[in-house]
C-alpha cells in the first residue's frame, strides 16, 4: 500500500498519469467517431446519388 | 524509395495501407507503455530531490515531446503542401493539428501538477518555458479554428498552412527556453552533455514511454489522416466502389 501512497506525492503522480491516459483514450474514440460520421455522411450522399 | 513515397501519397494506396499499419502501432504502443508505466511507478529508485515525485516524467515528457514533434509534422505537412501541392500533406496536416493540442494540454497539466509540490506553484506568468508551450496551444487551436471557418478545402489548407509555417518559429523558442532565459523549469534530463543524467533503472522506463507516445501519436495520426483523405476524396470514384463493393460484382 505504501508504494502506491509515494509519500506525500501519490496524488500527484496518480493524477497525472489517470488524466494522460483518459486524454489518450479520449484521442482514440475522437478519431473513431470522426471516421464513422464521414463514412455514414459519404453512403448518405451515394443512396441521395442513387435515387436521383 | 522515390517509388514507395509517390504510391503512399496516393490516396486509395494510403487509405488501404494505413488501415493494416495502424493495429501494430497500437499494440507496439500498448507494450511500451506498460512496460514503461510499470517499470517508471515501480522500479525506478526514488530521486533524492524530488522523491516519488519525480515519476510524473513518465508522463510529463513524452507528452511534451509530442507535443513539439506534432507541431513539426504540421509544419512540415504544410510546408510540402503549399510548395508541391501534395493534397496528402495537407490532409497530415489537418490530422496533425487536434492531436498535437491534446498533447499540449496534456503537457501543460501534468506540468502544472508536478510544480505544484516542487515549485509551491500550478502556474508561473512569465515563465518561457511555461508561456511559449501555452503559447503552442493557441496556435494549434487557431489553426483548427482557422479551417473549420473556411469551408473551401483548398482555400482553408493554403490559409492554415501559412499559419502552422510562422507559429513554427514557436517550436524552438520553447526547446531553448530554458537555455537562453532563466525559468523556473529544468533544463534537459536525457540529452545533454556527458549523456543521460539518470540512473538506467530510471532511464529505460522513461525512453520506453517516449517510444510508446510515439508510436501512439502514428497510429493516432494515420486514423486522422484516413478520416481526412475519405472526406476530401468522397467523390472519387475508389471511395464510391469502396462503399458499395458489391454491386460492382453484380
Amino acid at each position: 500500500m505504501e508504494i502506491l501512497m509515494m509519500g506525500k506525492y501519490g496524488a500527484y503522480v496518480w493524477s497525472s498519469f489517470g488524466i494522460t491516459a483518459v486524454v489518450i483514450v479520449v484521442c482514440v474514440l475522437q478519431a473513431r467517431r470522426r471516421h464513422k460520421m464521414v463514412l455514414s455522411d459519404l453512403k448518405a450522399r451515394l443512396k441521395a446519388m442513387e435515387s436521383e | 524509395m522515390w517509388k514507395f513515397l509517390h504510391k503512399m501519397a496516393s490516396p486509395p494506396h494510403f487509405y488501404d495501407l494505413s488501415a493494416r499499419m495502424i493495429p501494430w502501432f497500437y499494440a507496439a504502443g500498448i507494450a511500451t507503455v506498460l512496460y514503461g508505466t510499470v517499470g517508471g511507478l515501480f522500479f525506478a529508485p526514488v530521486d533524492e530531490e524530488m522523491h516519488d515525485g519525480f515519476r510524473i516524467i513518465y508522463v510529463h515528457v513524452p507528452a511534451a515531446y509530442i507535443s513539439m514533434a506534432a507541431y513539426m509534422v504540421m509544419a512540415i505537412g504544410a510546408g510540402i503542401g503549399l510548395i508541391w501541392r501534395i493534397k496528402l500533406a495537407h490532409a497530415v496536416a489537418a490530422g496533425a493539428a487536434p492531436l498535437g493540442a491534446w498533447f499540449t494540454f496534456l503537457a501543460l497539466i501534468t506540468g502544472s501538477i508536478w510544480g505544484r509540490p516542487m515549485w509551491g506553484t500550478w502556474w508561473e506568468w512569465g515563465d518561457p518555458r511555461l508561456t511559449s508551450e501555452l503559447l503552442m496551444l493557441f496556435l494549434y487551436i487557431g489553426y483548427m479554428a482557422l479551417r473549420a471557418a473556411i469551408d473551401d478545402t483548398a482555400k482553408a489548407d493554403k490559409a492554415s498552412a501559412v499559419l502552422a509555417l510562422v507559429g513554427a518559429i514557436n517550436v524552438p523558442i520553447i526547446h531553448f527556453s530554458v537555455e537562453w532565459w532563466t525559468s523556473l523549469h529544468q533544463g534537459p534530463t536525457i540529452i545533454k552533455e556527458g549523456g543521460p543524467g539518470i540512473h538506467p533503472d530510471m532511464l529505460y522506463p522513461l525512453l520506453s514511454m517516449i517510444l510508446s507516445f510515439t508510436l501512439l501519436f502514428a497510429a493516432l495520426l494515420l486514423a486522422r489522416v484516413r478520416t481526412e483523405v475519405l472526406h476530401r476524396e468522397r467523390r472519387a470514384s475508389w471511395v464510391h466502389e469502396l462503399l458499395v463493393p458489391a454491386r460492382e460484382t453484380v
